[in-house]
């Protein structure tokens, strides 16, 4: 009985003091208001094509999706200064052109230099910084000749330093090769084998980023050189960044729970490898999307060209207008969580 | 696994069921009744035990204690009580059906005693700490809803959101010598952070039909003096009026678009971010504009027609080299939209035909014309260049040279697309593919 009333003293004792303890802490409560402002951790301008919401399931596991805790932006740091006319007669000058140039005032492009010769078109946009070159004809169906990856990668490297001087181009590396085949004027198919391709995409990123860096394509980087299978080059868009600097702050990324958790907020941006436009697309045409596939990427936006900030692409599956086909979807990859 | 954690409960509820059977079948009547008696006193304290531990768990966690202090005592002293009355070698049998009962019996009250323990450990826990994150200023920022598609000049930065409204925003023509009163109301958000150094710029254009010439400048302006500052978070509103008089404004369309520029603040820095709104103001009855012609040059070869080998919109597509000028096949509101895939760098013009709201689009251009985003545009318009070639900047998913146009609510034949020249019929034209240049679907016009 003793035993017992001792117990009993000490409990009592530890729970009065835990009261005393949750007591004080409202007490104590500071009187200063909430405040309003904001966090500065920037968000990523991605477009919503779509702003109903769709069905998205996550069927990756944990283990195999590596996300890094922290990443800092990557600061473009020329995104204001539009091209000068003697940098856009020397780029100019290495495509041989000799037509008459006409300009173009482009609405997202600014002043924009554009030289229609016989056998190639050559457009330079002084504001967005950006080259677009491409040999007039179709894609010709030409016998592969089974370049390897490395060829195809150093075909590209040198046609960018032969054209760019690094002072207005910046160091660039290659990110990835992606095999195209073609369909009439406005369908393409990614194909695994370089025998099968008509095309072959080489994507371009700065040498200081530690992800690959995508465009509103997300297949596609910023700067890319295509080239067909015969090893010359066909085509070639742009973005002459110069100096591209990781910025000094580093964010906190979201994790792979927290990824999962915003699954449902993520934009779609493209299906069918861009064959359908997602803009016309509406929710009802679009069944339940898969995720398989979590990467984490810097996303060049012309929308906002000064950064390029983190996201997740989202890979996914699904059946959209009643035919089973891949999506892209993009999620903010810096997490709201402090 | 929960099957599996379940059975060694039943199990050892079975034994002890087992253990009472036993003993009360081997005792006499009086050590019997002693028992029982012992018993209901048991689960009377018992049940006094777990009443006060009840009350002790609404009110007090100490209660609870003390519910489970006098369970124990009156359970202590019962079985003092019986056991004195009985012999050893029965003690063991009796002993088993009330310890199985008491530990059912005081399991009851530690458990709630537990969970009492871990409510508070948490409140001591978390309420401090969410109170730490709320007093350092970090909070969930919102998800970014805008984005690059809006309504013709409706663009939303991650920083700023501009909403214009006009009131009215449609009327009759005012008799002729009188006029109308529009009030214009602006409101301005700061969504992320503070904005300084703003500016505005108002641009306005007018459209009525081409047979009356030129239609009239907007009613002339005084931009209003933007504020210092607007902090995050908060709505600025300002409104002013302008007046519409009869003549010239009968019949007419009249679209505005109001823009804010601003510093907002991103990582340690600023950042310059623009966004707008836009009202439409419609006077009587404005013209309505159909597409007729086609919007490139003529001659060139149509590679696809319209038809469910193409999409599921009405659309054609004109095999064009880089360069090739494409024209408005109508007048309207132009929206300049530029997107990495499908349609690529394209226009959408919006109109209406037929008492029908549609829109016309001309896709993967290689440059758009830059002032006409969020403005009026005429039929004939030039409004960019074709491009299409893939690699290329604003071809999107085009696999070659070509302009892609396409409506959403009109069908694509005859009087809303002329007739295509080498071709006799519609269903020459629908569903038409060029496959190696035989000319199926036949030429421009």
């Amino acid at each position: 009985m003793n035993l017992g009333k001792k117990k009993l003293k000490f409990v009592a004792f530890i729970l009065a003091v835990l009261i005393l303890l949750i007591g004080l802490q409202f007490i104590n409560k500071p009187k200063q208001e909430i405040p309003t402002k904001p966090s500065l951790a920037p968000q990523a301008n991605i477009p919503k094509y779509i702003n109903q919401p769709i069905e998205i399931q996550n069927e990756t596991k944990a283990e195999d999706i590596k996300i890094p805790t922290e990443a800092a932006l990557l600061k473009f740091n020329n995104y204001d200064k539009p091209l000068t006319e003697q940098e856009i007669e020397s780029i100019s000058t290495t495509f041989g052109v000799t037509k008459q140039v006409r300009i173009y005032d482009d609405a997202y492009g600014g002043k924009t230099h554009i030289w229609l010769e016989d056998d190639f078109s050559l457009f330079i946009y002084t504001k967005s910084r950006t080259v677009g070159y491409n040999k007039n004809e179709k894609p010709p169906r030409i016998i592969n000749k089974q370049l390897s990856n490395d060829v195809l990668a150093n075909t590209a490297l040198q046609f960018t330093t032969s054209h760019f001087p690094q002072t207005i181009s910046n160091s660039l590396k290659v990110g990835n090769i992606n095999y195209w085949k073609s369909e009439g004027l406005e369908h393409r198919e990614k194909v695994e084998n370089l025998a099968d391709a008509d095309l072959i995409q080489v994507n371009l990123s700065p040498s200081v980023s530690s992800f690959k860096v995508v465009s509103l394509d997300p297949q596609s980087s910023p700067s890319s050189v295509w080239v067909l299978p015969n090893g010359e080059v066909f085509s070639l868009s742009m973005v002459l960044m110069g100096e591209v600097k990781e910025g000094l702050e580093k964010y906190k990324l979201k994790t792979y729970e927290e990824v999962v958790n915003n699954i449902g907020s993520a934009s779609l941006i493209s299906v069918d490898n861009g064959n359908l436009s997602v803009t016309e697309l509406k929710p009802t045409q679009i069944e339940m999307l898969k995720v398989i596939n979590i990467e984490l990427a810097y996303l060049f936006n012309p929308e906002n060209l000064e950064y390029l900030q983190p996201i997740f692409i989202l890979e996914a599956q699904g059946s959209i207008l009643n035919q089973e086909t891949n999506a892209f979807l993009y999620l903010p990859a810096i997490s709201s969580q402090p | 696994m929960a099957e599996e954690q379940k059975q060694p409960k039943s199990t050892t509820g079975g034994l002890a069921g087992q253990a009472a059977g036993k003993g009360v079948k081997s005792l006499g009547k009086n050590l019997a009744s002693n028992a029982s008696k012992a018993v209901a006193n048991a689960a009377k304290a018992a049940k006094m035990g777990a009443q006060a531990v009840k009350v002790a768990a609404t009110a007090a966690s100490a209660a609870a204690t003390a519910g489970l202090a006098l369970a124990a005592a009156a359970i202590q002293a019962a079985v003092e009580k019986l056991v004195g009355k009985m012999k050893k070698e029965h003690i063991a049998m009796i002993l088993a059906l009330p310890l199985a009962i008491l530990g059912a019996i005081a399991a009851i009250p530690l458990l709630v005693l537990i969970l009492l323990l871990i409510a508070i450990v948490i409140l001591i826990v978390v309420v401090p700490l969410i109170l730490l994150i709320i007093n350092s200023g970090a909070f969930v920022v919102p998800p970014y809803e805008g984005g690059i598609l809006q309504r013709p000049g409706n663009v939303e930065s991650p920083y700023i959101r501009v909403i214009k409204t006009a009131n009215p925003n449609a009327f009759p023509n005012p008799a002729t010598g009188s006029s109308q009163d529009v009030v214009y109301t602006i409101t301005i958000t700061a969504k992320q952070g503070t904005l300084t150094n703003i500016t505005f710029d108002n641009k306005c254009s007018v459209i009525w039909a081409t047979d009356r010439g030129a239609p009239p400048p907007c009613p002339s302006l005084t931009l209003p003096t933007p504020p210092t500052s607007i902090p995050a978070g908060t709505t600025y509103t300002l409104n002013y009026t302008l007046n519409y008089p009869n003549p010239p404004f009968s019949d007419a369309n009249v679209l505005d678009v109001f823009s804010v520029t601003a510093n907002a603040p991103l990582g340690t820095g600023t950042t310059r971010s623009t966004a707008s709104g836009s009202a439409n103001v419609r006077i009587g009855n404005p013209p309505e504009e159909c597409p007729g012609p086609w919007p490139i040059a003529s001659d060139l070869r149509i590679s696809q027609g319209p038809g469910p080998q193409h999409y599921p919109i009405e659309s054609v597509d004109v095999s064009a080299s880089v360069g090739k000028s494409v024209y408005a096949t109508h007048g309207g509101q132009a929206e300049v939209i530029q997107i990495g895939i499908g349609y690529g760098y394209h226009v959408k013009i919006w109109s209406i035909c037929g008492g029908v709201r549609f829109r016309s689009v001309y896709a993967h251009l290689s440059v758009v014309d830059s002032s006409i985003n969020g403005q009026v545009v005429n039929f004939g318009r030039e409004l960019g260049l074709s491009g299409g070639q893939p690699g290329t900047p604003g071809s999107g998913s085009s696999t070659g040279p070509h302009l892609h146009y396409d409506f959403d609510t009109l069908f694509m034949w005859v009087p809303y697309i002329y007739m295509p020249r080498g071709i006799t019929s519609e269903s020459q034209f629908r569903g038409c593919v060029d496959s190696g240049g035989i000319g199926l679907c036949g030429y421009v016009p």
